[in-house]
């Protein structure tokens, strides 16, 4: 077993891990900048040099091998598919309770399945359309990994 | 000759109608699918996993004060997810939980989790005795720590599997922050 480092000298973290045939992909940060290394060259999705920054989700495909990674930019829920941004047509951020986040991403046939945060609240998007999660008697919850079982 | 053309057509119009209930009813079961997320609720100030299936919250004791659910993997019918309860590092398959044995692994989680056939593989941060936080491959109980430089607190985050290779990404934390992916 054998470790690739992924930098030499600038803070970087990873976030999400995706094998596609023979190349391996890496989401994650270096420095500022949010993207994606693929059999360790990193592409940058956004510099993460906005007011109030950007974080990486996860990465995954689809069947017919598109790209999605989920993320937030400027405290707003983004998904890059394919490397172009989407911003999933929520309001600005404009004060905490706007705030939203997507760490983790399902792709199934044709469905796109994000999970999140949106305000204190966890939150869920499937295909575009956001359901806030209920979490009983919590002050603030956050989804953290999601999965589709599609089964007969 | 008008009325034999209609009723012919009658005649082909029931012979496919029945023939697709036929199918339908016999061979053709409907597709469910379910959509699990995992994640982290706050109570009291004290974090709990927390588990929705289909949009709706379930009930998982286990569960407990200062628990944590990171990963939810669908293998067949199974449904598994990983994280850390008050009893240490965990895996809940159909929400039964399976507590990984030994010292180190009782301050410590499980962040991922793969599975290849009958073989399941798991990856997370223990705590062997003595040491710092250390990533680690658990695959059906036999645990093996992670190579990382130095001594500094390194995580594993996530694991994917690909033909006869293991993939592991993570983080190892220098001074100045630096991340590894393991294959």
């Amino acid at each position: 077993m054998e470790g690739v480092s992924l930098t030499n000298n600038t803070p970087t973290s990873t976030r999400g891990l995706s094998v596609l045939g023979l190349d391996v992909y890496v989401s994650g940060t270096v420095g500022t900048a949010v993207g994606y290394w693929k059999n360790g060259k990193f592409t940058t999705l956004d510099p993460g040099t906005g007011p109030y920054g950007a974080i990486p989700g996860e990465v995954s495909f689809s069947k017919n091998n598109d790209m999605y990674i989920a993320g937030m930019v400027s405290y707003e829920a983004v998904f890059w598919k394919n490397g172009i941004l989407n911003n999933l047509f929520l309001t600005p951020y404009s004060g905490p309770e706007t705030y939203s986040n997507i760490g983790s991403v399902a792709v199934i046939d044709n469905d796109v399945y994000f999970g999140g945060l949106k305000g204190n609240n966890a939150a869920q998007w499937l295909n575009g359309n956001l359901t806030i999660l209920p979490a009983a008697n919590a002050t603030k919850s956050y989804v953290n990994d999601v999965a589709v079982n599609r089964h007969q | 000759m008008q009325l034999q053309k209609y009723l012919f057509l009658g005649i082909l119009f029931c012979a496919l109608y029945s023939c697709s209930k036929k199918s339908g009813s016999a061979e053709e079961k409907p597709t469910i699918t379910d959509y699990y997320a995992v994640g982290t609720k706050v109570i009291g100030g004290e974090q709990y996993g927390i588990v929705w299936k289909n949009g709706a919250e379930q009930s998982l004791p286990t569960a407990d004060k200062n628990s944590n659910i990171y990963s939810v993997f669908v293998n067949g019918e199974d449904v598994y997810y990983t994280g850390t309860t008050t009893k240490g590092a965990v895996y809940w398959k159909n929400n039964n939980p399976v507590y990984l044995s030994g010292d180190a692994f009782l301050y410590a989680s499980v962040s991922d989790i793969a599975i290849s056939g009958n073989d399941i593989y798991l990856v997370g941060t223990a705590t062997p005795p003595g040491k710092n936080a250390t990533p680690f491959l658990w695959k059906n109980g036999v645990v093996t720590y992670l190579p990382v430089d130095g001594t500094n607190v390194s995580s594993a985050d996530k694991i994917v599997l690909s033909g006869n290779d293991v993939y592991i990404s993570g983080i190892q934390f220098k001074s100045n922050g630096n991340n590894h992916h393991l294959k």
